[in-house]
């Protein structure tokens, strides 16, 4: 595989291109190349950080813990792939910390993004909605029958099932029934600590879902969604969604219809879901390359993986809720969206922020200062080489060779910080 | 009213005079200390510029609109708190009837909108009631599309484009490249036109790159903008990012004055306090968007929406701190949601997705009292929801018609009949009379 096609892959299936990845891939076909990238039980095993899953203690401090954890883990995991599906899964089944008992839900539900993501979606949706955090998140944990609270089994159809439109203001209704039960139980003294049905609670009577007349359970009705007689229209939801996180916006048709089928045909599994729509021409295509814009935790990530700076160093979470997405505090259950969302004179103001820390810590620990020895063009190509931008625009490098002279010209101290930050406000480091 | 010298004196006493914080300096001060900050880029277009060329005409409306994100529980915010119905279905959550402001019609506000309730009583807002559309949708993401789109027909009738704030800018002069803001990361839909979109700025922190004046860092921030503005032919969404970093650089001299000292910390009451000192340094800035989000209350709605009141009583007092008491009779402040909540409580303390609701207009040229007539609370639609006996266009219709100026039928693509919301008697400069509009 071309260096300039690991970059792609290693951006999309990951967070950009360490010098390891690409010495290990150049050598492989691009369908070796891409089964190693599916191969995320190189990854190490996950500690969580130290007390941030107790039940007491400061919450925001845990949480920030967490999240600080996983930028760090995206940056150095062998096989990112596993951060990255996650991350598209906390977007689809958003939750949020604040409408949350305690850090350690969160902690856990994070844990089955990442564990269960490229496994079959129906255990996945399953594990995700009787998690505490989501429990919580969406009000079902005290929805009993006779009184059903119905935010559960609305933005479920909605958001993780089957998307808007695909069922009926009935089904709503009677998915709010057949999740009651569905709460928290106690667990050695701590309140709520984890999930528990109680059977006093659920509603017994007959639901009609889907046409469907019966004493239907809430995880029925996932079922009934992903693997039942919805599974075409869910299947179609959830691989679309794939689609455009992974390729660009808008699946074309026979794609579409390609994916659906190994999907349907391989238990539903993500992995090998993910393994063709790689393996597709559109993947590889100029409309793919140019076609999706990095979110904000991809794009920090990707930046701190070029300048070779930790999380804990760079601190990008102290810019992530400006730049438009901070883990664990979605605006909405429907997450945060992408692309142009995240083009706003907001987002650029807080990433150029960002961007100017990280060079200014990157000259600081004197990563590139051999670049003063060489004559320009050679200098930028180190540079762009360092943050996994090898071939940037004619106009973009132009404009750091022009910057790179005035810096040498005027002032020679900041010249690793200045074309650090520039690099990483570049339009081609906001591409994914 | 705005002739009742003790609401004179208090509204004195709560405006904060013109040129003692950053964002308080004249208009011409401002642009200066602009013109200073980035007088060391040589080269370029220069954006300070545009603002002053779209400088806000006396006579046009100002508006806040502020988003009450997750669906605004309408009953317990204008409560019809002796009701039995009302009693009835909300039992132990239901509000005190004894502790709501009092408004007459046997209504009262949310016992914490007290500022508020001052400024209603001297005439200064309008209460609507009933607010809403026939069949109006549950989805959060539905119902919210069409109040932000905006445009006649029924909901998912067309697409999801733009908005109705947007397609009133799209109808300004050029050079309004100020007159639509956001603060916050993203744009929502009802700012977002077929030609322009809004500038969204950050609510909380004011920018901090590129404010240096070391010469290292003044050139790399024109070596930014340098870099930004020009395309690099890969694409679309390449083309985007560069053409709004190379905005936000040019902006960032601009709107940074506007975050400085004498603003609330953090939270909903400084960005509201941000929002008054954009319009108090008169760049153009006509319509700012502004959300305030938690309003999904299916649980503890006692506590939460509470909370929720408050923050929205002290944000809108600290809108009209922060302003220039000579904006006053030019400036408005008005509410969205997508729903209100239905009348029947669930179990979880909370209340599920309803339908009709209520929106708040506030300010010196707002005609106070309660505009429509409240839903009955016995005959509820099959879902036991409110039904609507205002149509929310004709909400919008009143701000672009009497308040924002232009024409509501071309910005919303139907007639509907404005709500009357605003004095038209009154000192010049008052409320709107309308720009000049592009063909």
């Amino acid at each position: 595989v071309e260096d300039v096609d690991i970059h792609h892959l290693a951006r999309r299936a990951g967070f950009g291109a360490t010098p390891a990845l690409l010495k290990e891939l150049r050598p492989l076909t691009r369908d070796k190349a891409v089964d190693r990238m599916l191969d995320v039980s190189l990854n190490p095993a996950a500690t969580a950080p130290k007390g941030s899953t107790a039940t007491s203690g400061t919450m925001w401090q845990q949480i920030r813990d967490i999240r600080l954890w996983w930028l760090e883990r995206m940056r150095t995991a062998p096989r990112p792939l596993q951060e990255k599906l996650a991350l598209v899964w906390h977007d689809h089944f958003a939750t949020n910390w604040e409408i949350s008992r305690y850090a350690v839900h969160t902690w856990e539900l994070l844990q089955v993004l990442r564990t269960k993501g490229l496994g079959p979606f129906p255990a996945l949706a399953r594990a995700v909605t009787l998690s505490p955090a989501m429990l919580v998140y969406l009000d079902n944990d005290k929805s009993r029958v006779g009184a059903p609270n119905e935010n559960l089994a609305r933005e479920s159809l909605e958001l993780h099932l089957l998307g808007v439109g695909q069922y009926s203001e009935q089904d709503v209704v009677e998915s709010a029934r057949a999740w009651t039960g569905h709460s928290l139980k106690t667990v050695n003294g701590v309140d709520g600590r984890a999930y528990a049905f109680v059977p006093k609670n659920h509603d017994n009577g007959p639901k009609t879902i889907f046409g469907i007349t019966k004493n239907w359970d809430g995880p029925q009705v996932i079922d009934e969604c992903v693997a039942g007689s919805k599974r075409l229209v869910s299947a179609k939801f959830v691989i679309g969604k794939l689609w455009s996180a992974f390729a660009f916006p808008t699946p074309p048709p026979a794609a579409l219809d390609a994916l659906v089928d190994v999907y349907l045909r391989n238990g539903y599994r993500i992995a090998p879901t993910l393994r063709a729509l790689f393996l597709r021409d559109e993947f590889w295509s100029q409309e793919a390359r140019t076609g999706l814009l990095r979110s904000p935790v991809e794009y920090a990530v990707g930046v701190m993986i070029g300048a070779q700076s930790p999380a804990a160093e760079c601190r990008p979470d102290r810019e992530l809720e400006a730049m438009g997405l901070l883990p664990f505090n979605p605006p909405h259950p429907a997450g945060w969206g992408q692309n142009a969302v995240f083009a706003t004179i907001t987002s650029m103001l807080a990433r150029s922020q960002f961007a100017d820390r990280v060079g200014f810590k990157a000259e600081a620990r004197g990563l590139l200062s051999d670049i003063a020895a060489l004559p320009i063009p050679a200098a930028v190509q180190r540079v762009l080489d360092q943050m996994g931008l090898p071939t940037v625009s004619d106009h973009t490098r132009r404009e750091l060779e022009r910057h790179l002279a005035e810096c040498r010209a005027g002032y020679r101290v900041s010249q690793v910080r200045n074309l650090v930050t520039m690099t990483a406000l570049s339009a081609e480091a906001a591409l994914a | 009213m705005t002739a009742d010298p003790e609401y004179a004196r208090l509204r004195s006493a709560l405006s904060r005079p013109a040129d003692t914080s950053p964002a308080g300096l004249s208009r011409r001060r401002f642009l200066q200390l602009a013109i200073a900050s980035a007088g060391a880029v040589a080269a370029g277009p220069s954006l300070w510029s545009r603002p002053a060329a779209a400088a806000v005409q006396p006579g046009q409306g100002l508006l806040v609109l502020i988003t009450l994100g997750g669906g605004n529980d309408g009953l317990d915010t204008v409560c019809p708190a002796t009701n039995s119905a009302y009693r009835a279905a909300r039992g132990t959550i239901a509000l005190g009837a004894g502790s709501v402001l009092d408004v007459g019609g046997g209504l009262g506000l949310h016992p914490s909108l007290k500022k508020l309730k001052v400024r209603y009583d001297a005439g200064d807002v309008a209460v609507v009631t009933g607010i809403g559309y026939p069949e109006q949708e549950l989805s959060h993401f539905e119902s919210m599309a069409h109040w932000m789109k905006g445009s006649a027909g029924a909901p998912g009738s067309s697409s999801l484009q733009d908005g109705w704030v947007g397609r009133w800018l799209d109808r300004l002069p050029s050079g309004g490249d100020m007159a639509g803001v956001v603060l916050d990361a993203s744009v929502p839909l009802h700012m977002i036109g077929r030609q322009r979109v809004a500038t969204a700025l950050p609510p909380i922190e004011g920018p901090q790159f590129g404010l240096g004046t070391k010469k290292h860092q003044v050139g790399l921030k024109e070596a930014v903008r340098r870099m930004s503005a020009t395309s690099t032919g890969l694409g679309h969404f390449a083309d985007l990012v560069g053409t709004t970093m190379a905005r936000a650089i040019e902006l960032t001299s601009v709107v940074a004055p506007v975050y400085g000292d004498g603003l609330p910390a953090a939270g909903f009451d400084r960005t509201m306090g941000v929002a008054a000192r954009l319009f108090n340094a008169n760049v153009g800035v006509r319509v700012i968007s502004v959300e305030l989000g938690g309003f999904d209350t299916h649980n503890g709605q006692p506590y939460n929406h509470q909370n929720l009141m408050t923050t929205l009583d002290t944000g809108i007092e600290e809108f009209f701190v922060q302003l220039a008491p000579e904006l006053g009779e030019r400036t408005a402040v008005a509410t969205f949601s997508e729903f209100g909540r239905r009348l029947q409580r669930n179990a979880s303390a909370g209340t599920d997705h309803g339908s009709a609701s209520v929106a708040f207009v506030v300010g010196a040229s707002v005609r106070g009292g309660v505009h429509g007539a409240y839903p009955s609370l016995t005959r509820l639609d099959t879902r036991g929801n409110l039904t609507s006996t205002v149509d929310f266009r004709s909400y919008y219709a009143s701000l672009v018609d009497h308040w924002l100026g232009g024409i509501s039928r071309d910005v919303l693509g139907g007639s509907f009949s404005p709500l009357g919301l605003f004095t038209t008697s009154g000192a010049a400069p008052g409320p709107s009379s309308p720009p000049k509009l592009l063909p």
